[in-house]
């Protein structure tokens, strides 16, 4: 590439960074419902249970998805906002649980444990497990019917 | 008929399956039962209140153990808790006719801007601030909001109000429990 070639690329990289700031300092974003509730399906009602923030209608998810917009209209990723309800009202807002600390061994490690366990149980069983005792009838070497077959020979002969 | 029973394997040997197996099973259960044992609990009365760390809207930090040897009230309340509207007047009343005693609000599961918003409007003077992480819920093991704890100058939680204080004698009432 020769140096024109690099002042042009130079030159894009620039205006182009230039750009992606000025829109960032442009103040408030516009923040749809559905940007909302990007943020909002990934977490969960804190008084009520199983029942995701964006489509709870009781007031502290209303008070919620309120929140969100402004976080969002302020900048702020959805981690960070996740981040903040975390640290407002605990781990159990989480739609899924966090993997640090106590909730990775719980939530993630140990269900993770079980399975292993259950499906190395399984495999074990199947294939050390003893053959049941095989009982089979005996094979008989004169059955009903050669027995009266014979008596009925003997007797026409007879 | 005869039967003849022809033996599977020389010799049965112990199922390798059966460890893996032994310890699934004693997790479930142990966290059942971890399970069941903490919605056995019931509420934190008659037994000591357990410590606390408060930050307020203002900025204080308030630790239940700073205040031991005054009677504290610890009323958890939230802005969108309607029932929790009836009794807030009452208890700020209580706290200015009662000066000895520590009147204290943690916020449940509430926004801070409705909090602020709540307080203004009821004029609440007595420190009130989040319940961060619900800890200070979890650890009194509150079932909702409005919940009073009434702790004696002990440490020792003497009386606690489920729901709505329905009137100021009954805050009174509660309230004789810890004012000796």
């Amino acid at each position: 590439m020769n140096r024109q070639m690099w002042q042009i690329v130079i030159f894009v990289m620039v205006v182009g960074f230039g750009w992606v700031n000025v829109s960032r300092a442009q103040g408030p974003q516009q923040v749809t419902r559905d940007d909302v509730n990007v943020v909002a399906r990934e977490l969960y009602c804190p008084t009520c249970s199983g029942i995701p923030v964006s489509t709870c209608g009781i007031p502290v998810c209303e008070q919620m998805r309120e929140v969100i917009a402004e976080k969002l209209a302020a900048g702020e990723s959805k981690e960070q906002i996740k981040g903040y309800f975390v640290e407002q009202f605990g781990q159990k807002v989480l739609a899924q649980p966090d993997q640090r600390g106590v909730n990775l061994v719980l939530a993630w490690l140990l269900p993770g444990a079980v399975l292993g366990a259950s499906l190395l149980a399984g495999f074990l069983w199947l294939r050390h497990r003893a053959p049941a005792q095989l009982t089979v009838p005996a094979v008989s070497t004169t059955t009903d019917y050669d027995e009266r077959l014979e008596r009925e020979l003997q007797r026409l002969e007879s | 008929m005869t039967t003849t029973s022809i033996p599977a394997s020389s010799e049965r040997q112990r199922p390798v399956w059966t460890i893996p197996a032994i310890v699934v099973v004693v997790l479930v259960l142990g966290l059942l039962a971890y399970g069941l044992r903490l919605r056995g609990l019931g509420q934190v009365n008659q037994a000591p209140a357990p410590d606390f760390t408060l930050q307020t809207f203002d900025g204080q930090m308030i630790t239940l153990a700073a205040l031991k040897g005054k009677p504290v009230v610890l009323n958890f309340w939230a802005s969108w808790c309607k029932p929790c509207e009836d009794e807030a007047p009452m208890l700020e009343a209580a706290s200015q006719k009662y000066p000895g005693v520590v009147f204290l609000g943690a916020a449940y599961v509430d926004t801070e801007g409705a909090s602020r918003a709540y307080l203004e409007r009821f004029k609440i003077t007595y420190p009130n601030g989040p319940d961060l992480g619900s800890r200070m819920a979890d650890a009194y093991r509150v079932r909702g909001v409005p919940e009073t704890f009434f702790i004696g100058a002990d440490g020792v939680v003497q009386a606690v109000k489920v729901g709505p204080l329905l009137s100021s004698n009954e805050l009174d009432d509660l309230l004789s429990k810890i004012i000796e």
